[in-house]
């Protein structure tokens, strides 16, 4: 959002651009062997070069079209580079045009300034000269304003320039004087340069991975402003290519250069009188606006809000709307108080929306959904908003808020317990149709986008198929390597899934390095992940502590972020997960102490949130918990009817591992039910006889997702299971499996109450 | 970082006799500027001598081959024929000469600049330099390799920003320390004086005029001062060059007086010098010495009208008279003479917020900066201009730049406490007002602020102390007597006193009395006066019946048993 429209503006002067340089010297002249052979062609020239080529097919003269244009509009390569795009494969053109091309190229050099002026006048020839009673270029065509622009500069210069040029022209040719850095030999006009850093400008916009990596864009910045000292978007630029590499001080320093020297043009300052230098204070508006920016994005959250006050006071005074709701709405995003932040929201869409600030209100109005779900509104208004919220984004072609929105729809449907759906949202994004073909095409790369994929890498690991998420989770590393402020997206994703695998195999020692790595991310994730892995061990002691401290931070309404401020309703959401995941696992804590009474009010605290939110699997999750808990209590019958109650959402919507522990645990329940009921020995049986495909079923998904930890209980029940009912024979070939996945995967420590939460 | 002097310890005959070598040296290779340097300090150190001694001093001029195309190219590169020059000194394996063919081709390339730069082609063209930047790699570790030749390298490595220039100079001083050139081109590249203390530099007695000059550009005055006084009470007594460093260091103390003293010393010696009049121009417009520099202005004009010294002095004389505009184009004068000239764009930035164009200052200022980081004035400006502009969180930013330039200058830092103060930043903004009291505030104003910033902060006790050391210390510089601030403090000292309790009541009845003597507190004055009337009156009615209940000392009054006011902050 920082950057739209809020570029420091150059006083660009007219006289800097269109410089003839070397590199469009050889342009024309290609232009002009061309134009020479096709009139030839036409029988219009009798040139003696030309007379006996054949006639160029119509794809010839359409790559020369195409190729031209890009010439036209590219910033100047070097000899060797230019050669290369003509060599055959890039372009179908004719060889006699390229020989000839060159040869006339060397012969402009021998001839020095008399061959530039010559060219001018034979350029001029083929806009006037008739070719079938109309000229060969036609005076308004592209290339007819290029010549004719070129010709101006060429006439408009001096003998000493025209020299000069000529012997820049033998320097740009020979090859012999090769420089270590190709870039150097090549200038760049200052059209160019701007082409150049508003293309840049876009591209971190829109899709970083496609512009240049942060090294190289500082070398390429570098040159620019080596040249062009006071070109203050170049400097903007650099600010935010350093704020892609986190480096404050150079961000700082950028931001101030970039500001300072968009005010005014320093030639005015010295040749022209001072009226010119008319007060342009929406800069300083934008000024300030970065400022915040900056601040907001390293996590200075005072310093940014200072800045935010500064610029609502400048663009109050300014009376300026635009300015004023951008503050505002970075204000809204700032803001830590739910109550606080809805009013204001409420506020910038309604003021946005009446001053026509579609961007603003549609961004205000994603806002305000995020908020109101996280506070608990029902899901049908939410879902109403969001439609709206995309009628308007369709109406005004907004692409960057109808991917934002889509990705908030996304990360909704998975708050509230439907990943198949958030599943499928993020599928639509990543197929939406993003590039604008009048902006060079580009397509959207940004952190949604990033997002999405990682939903998917997410989705396919809770399913069970590791190596697909994996290498999606490769593709993302690959992808997103350029991206250092939103790489820790697909890095905890990864730490995720590998933090769950690990549990599940048992590997204590791996999951605690695990999360140790994840802590750098992620603090309160990692705790919650840490007192998971030691109720898992057993040690309740080490377990306490951490709870202790995790809920602490919950608590907390001010969390001490970590370096970047994330977007306050993303933490949120993680607060309200972890809060509910915390509550669980203190219940897990105290039941393992036998003090049932308070583990019940645990869970039932976590069912009220989970209920007040809509969260419906997490519902599910620990209407679970209670069952297990209360199975454990021997209150089998109310156990199994939670389980049924619940089963059939997590069936629908949750995880392999989700359904493996229900199944489990529904297993478990019906075994208990049967041993409380009857003693006649037959119905006995059957019963019993009834849960084994339950426990298959369980032990089908838990080998599908290398839970062998859990394969290992199931396979224990089935022993002793067989055992009851006197099968020997099945009893010891279980615990051979048993005995062999013992070995494969020992356990020292484990806790006996089985914990839903999972993948 | 102190430069210890005691082992300073060489002859005036042995810098005189390397005086007259050097510059003979230097005015072979066609290195004008710096010959006339040496000469003037070659002057100036011959006078410490006796004429005879003086007199039997010579250059041994060594053998030399292939005499008349040397003369004959030397002469070339006089009179600015520098390809020429560089075409008959092709090929030639003399020292000497080799020096003038790349130093002509080095001249030849920037003359090609300064010309095209008229033209306002922006573009910078280093293709000369990348040449004379690979032959003379090539020449290194060769025979002919000398102290001027790897002056020259580093002056091309310079000029296109390569980092390796440092040490290519740092060799050119240690080969040949007497080429003032190139220590000049070591300065311009030393950032902080972490960077001075790890240079390697000769041990010769240019290291010390080095050590002075760069001292001065990096802001160090108070040790750059005491060298340079060192110098002058010694071999150097005469030079005009170490009285104008000398004068330009009292000018950076805020010493308006002396520098002002030395400057018109050197004009009576040396009425048609220009150097460091810019300088001088300053400090007379800090004195609002008019009279001064309208003569100084006039006599520059006489001098050379199209110095950029006579536009800056033309510029600061329009400017203390109020002609702003008249200045800007003084300095506008300047700056196409020289667009190179930091100091001009500084004073353009002045004039700039003087005519209340925020964004031409800004942009001037910020264009000073870029010539010269070091300029602290530039950078203040900066800040002003921010402040102006009601943008304290920038304003902040620069402040705090020129701050770290100049960290003991009171104004840098109660500017940045005012930028605290504004961004509701208080206890930031005290701990500058306190540094700026503890460096020593010419103006009293830190203590004033510090004080209403204690105030805000509801530590009143710290405020009151600060009020009462403001007025000490006002009254003892004896400054504006009839300031409104000092009636704001007693002020504020009698309210203090006033809520303290009964026993202070005289003190506060002092107090508003003396704010009686100000017409901006008269009416508050006189308000508190009543109260504390009222309040004594209360209090001796109370004491005439506690006498009766409670043998009580009476109150007693006096300065030593009012409040223990410690003040730390």
């Amino acid at each position: 959002m920082a950057a739209r429209d809020s570029l420091p503006l150059t006083s660009f002067k007219l006289g800097y651009d269109d410089r003839v340089s070397p590199f469009k010297i050889a342009v024309l002249v290609f232009i002009r062997e061309y134009c020479t052979a096709r009139l030839a062609q036409l029988g219009m020239s009798p040139h003696s070069h030309y007379n006996s080529i054949p006639p160029f097919s119509s794809q010839q003269c359409k790559d020369f079209c195409l190729l031209s244009l890009e010439l036209i509009q590219c910033y100047d390569v070097t000899w060797e580079d230019f050669e290369i795009i003509l060599e055959p494969g890039h372009y179908n053109l004719s060889t006699k045009i390229i020989s000839e091309f060159t040869r006339s190229l060397h012969q402009i050099v021998k001839d020095g300034a008399s061959g530039l002026l010559d060219l001018g006048e034979s350029l001029e020839k083929l806009l006037m000269e008739p070719a079938k009673g109309k000229p060969m270029i036609r005076r308004d065509s592209v290339l007819g304003i290029f010549i004719r622009k070129m010709v101006l500069q060429l006439d408009r210069m001096t003998f000493e320039g025209t020299v000069e040029l000529s012997s820049n022209l033998a320097t740009y040719l020979d090859k012999s004087n090769k420089s270590e850095d190709p870039l150097e030999l090549v200038q760049v006009s200052r059209k160019q340069a701007e082409l150049l850093v508003s293309q840049q400008l876009t591209m971190l916009q829109r899709n970083e991975s496609l512009a240049h990596s942060p090294v190289n864009l500082q070398k390429i910045i570098d040159r620019i402003l080596h040249e062009n000292k006071d070109f203050a978007e170049a400097n903007f630029l650099a600010h935010l290519n350093e704020m892609r590499c986190q480096d404050f001080s150079q961000a700082e320093k950028r931001l101030h250069q970039s500001y300072d020297q968009g005010t005014i043009s320093i030639e005015g300052l010295i040749h022209s009188k001072l009226e010119d230098n008319l007060m342009n204070n929406k800069t300083f508006r934008h000024a300030s606006l970065n400022m915040a920016f900056l601040h907001a994005s390293f996590g200075h959250h005072e310093l940014a809000v200072t800045a935010l006050c500064e610029t609502v006071a400048l663009s109050g005074e300014a009376a300026d709307h635009t300015c004023l709701q951008e503050s505002l709405a970075w204000f809204c995003h700032l803001e830590e108080n739910p109550e606080m932040r809805l009013k204001m929201m409420e506020r910038l869409v309604t003021k946005s929306s009446e001053s026509n600030l579609h961007y603003l209100a549609s961004l205000g109005l994603a806002m305000w959904t995020q908020d109101c779900a996280l506070a608990g509104v029902e899901p049908k208004r939410i879902f109403e908003y969001l439609h709206t919220n995309d009628v308007a984004n369709c109406q005004h072609s907004l692409t960057d808020m109808t991917i934002t929105c889509l990705a908030l729809r996304a990360a909704i449907w998975s708050f509230y317990g439907y990943p198949r759906n958030a599943l499928q949202v993020s599928q639509l994004l990543l197929t939406l149709h993003t590039g604008d073909p009048t902006k060079g095409n580009i397509y959207y790369n940004n952190e949604h986008m990033h997002m999405a994929v990682c939903n998917i890498a997410l989705h396919l690991s809770r399913q069970g198929r590791y190596t697909d998420a994996e290498s999606i989770t490769k593709f993302a590393a690959g992808q997103y390597a350029n991206f250092q402020q939103h790489s820790q997206i697909w890095k905890m994703t990864d730490l995720h899934v590998a933090f769950y695998r690990t549990l599940w195999l048992g590997q204590w020692d791996k999951a605690e390095l695990i999360i140790s790595q994840l802590a750098v991310f992620n603090r309160s994730e990692s705790l919650a992940k840490m007192a998971h892995l030691m109720l898992c061990k057993g040690d309740t002691c080490q377990g306490k502590s951490v709870l202790n401290t995790l809920e602490e931070r919950l608590s907390n309404v001010k969390e001490p972020s970590n370096h970047r401020m994330p977007n306050p309703g993303w933490r949120m959401g993680q607060k309200l997960r972890l809060q509910v995941q915390s509550m669980m696992l203190r219940s897990v804590l105290l039941s393992s102490r036998q003090n049932f009474v308070e583990a019940l009010l645990q869970i039932s605290q976590a069912l009220d949130i989970c209920k007040k939110h809509h969260m419906n699997l997490q519902l599910a999750l620990v209407g679970m918990q209670s069952a297990e808990i209360q199975l454990m209590m021997n209150f089998t019958a109310n156990a199994l009817d939670l389980v049924r109650k619940h089963i059939n959402i997590i069936y629908t919507h949750g995880s392999l591992f989700e359904q493996g522990m229900a199944i489990f645990l529904l297993a478990r329940c019906l075994l208990a039910e049967t041993g409380t009921k009857t003693c006649d020995s037959m119905e006995f049986k059957s019963k019993k006889a009834e849960i084994f495909p339950l426990l298959t079923r369980a032990k089908r998904i838990f080998n599908q997702i290398e839970a062998f930890h859990h394969v290992k209980d199931v396979i224990f029940l089935e022993a002793l299971l067989y055992n009851h009912l006197g099968y020997e024979k099945e009893r010891n070939t279980r615990a051979m499996v048993f005995k062999q996945l013992d070995e494969l995967y020992p356990l020292r420590t484990s806790n006996s109450i089985q914990i839903f939460i999972g993948l | 970082m102190a430069v210890v002097l005691d082992d300073f310890n060489f002859e005036t005959v042995v810098i005189a006799q390397d005086l007259l070598n050097a510059g003979e040296e230097c005015t072979q290779r066609g290195l004008n500027f710096t010959a006339k340097w040496l000469a003037e300090m070659d002057f100036a150190v011959t006078q410490k001598l006796d004429p005879d001694v003086a007199d039997s001093l010579e250059y041994q001029q060594p053998k030399r081959k292939g005499r008349a195309r040397y003369v004959l190219a030397k002469k070339y590169l006089d009179v600015k024929e520098y390809s020429r020059c560089a075409h008959y000194t092709r090929g030639s394996k003399d020292q000497v000469s080799m020096f003038l063919h790349y130093y002509s081709r080095y001249m030849a390339g920037e003359k090609i600049i300064v010309e095209d730069e008229s033209d306002k082609s922006s573009e910078t063209k280093i293709a000369h330099l990348k040449l004379l930047h690979q032959d003379l790699g090539r020449l290194r570790n060769t025979a002919q390799w000398d102290g001027y030749l790897c002056y020259l390298h580093g002056l091309v490595l310079r000029k296109m920003d390569i980092p390796h220039a440092l040490e290519v100079l740092q060799d050119a001083v240690n080969l040949t320390p007497l080429n003032w050139a190139a220590w000049l081109e070591l300065a311009n590249l030393i950032k902080n004086s972490e960077m001075l203390s790890q240079l390697k530099l000769p041990d010769c007695w240019m290291k010390y005029l080095f050590m002075g000059h760069i001292l001065g550009e990096l802001h160090l005055d108070e040790a750059a001062l005491s060298l340079y006084e060192k110098l002058h009470q010694g071999v150097f007594e005469h030079s005009l060059y170490v009285k104008s460093q000398i004068a330009k260091i009292y000018y950076s103390l805020r010493d308006g007086i002396q520098a002002a003293t030395k400057f018109s010393e050197i004009r009576e010696e040396d009425p048609y010098c220009l150097d460091a009049m810019d300088v001088y121009s300053n400090v007379l417009y800090v004195q609002i010495n008019q009279p001064e520099l309208a003569q100084l202005a006039h006599q520059a004009f006489a001098v050379d009208k199209y110095r950029v010294e006579t536009c800056c002095i033309v510029g600061n004389y329009y400017g203390l008279r109020g002609q702003h505009e008249k200045a800007v184009l003084y300095l506008q004068r300047a700056l196409k003479l020289n667009p190179h000239y930091s100091y001009a764009w500084t004073i353009m930035g002045h004039e700039n917020i003087e005519m209340k164009n925020s964004n031409a200052a800004i942009a001037c200022y910020r264009k000073a900066t870029e010539m010269n980081m070091r300029d602290f004035r530039a950078w203040y400006g900066l800040g002003q201009a921010y402040e102006i502009l009601k943008m304290p969180l920038y304003s902040l930013y620069y402040y705090r730049m020129a701050q770290s330039l100049k960290p003991d200058d009171s104004r840098m830092l109660v500017a940045l406490g005012d930028a605290y103060d504004k961004l509701e930043r208080l206890h930031d903004a005290k701990k500058c007002y306190w540094k700026a009291h503890c460096v020593g505030d010419l103006e009293c104003i830190a203590l004033l602020r510090l004080a209403k910033t204690y105030d805000k902060l509801k530590e009143t006790d710290h405020a009151a102390a600060a009020y009462c050391d403001y007025l000490r210390d006002s009254e003892k510089q004896g400054s504006g007597e009839g300031d409104e601030h000092h009636g704001q403090a007693y002020l504020y000292l009698a309210s203090y006193y006033l809520s303290k309790g009964p026993q202070f009541l005289d003190l506060a009845r002092e107090y508003a009395q003396k704010c009686v003597e100000y017409p901006t507190t008269l009416a508050d004055g006189k308000a508190l006066l009543r109260e504390v009337a009222q309040r004594c009156q209360e209090e001796n009615s109370r004491d005439q019946n506690s006498i009766f209940h409670s043998r009580q000392p009476l109150r007693r009054v006096g300065g030593e048993d009012s409040l223990n006011l410690v003040f730390t902050p």
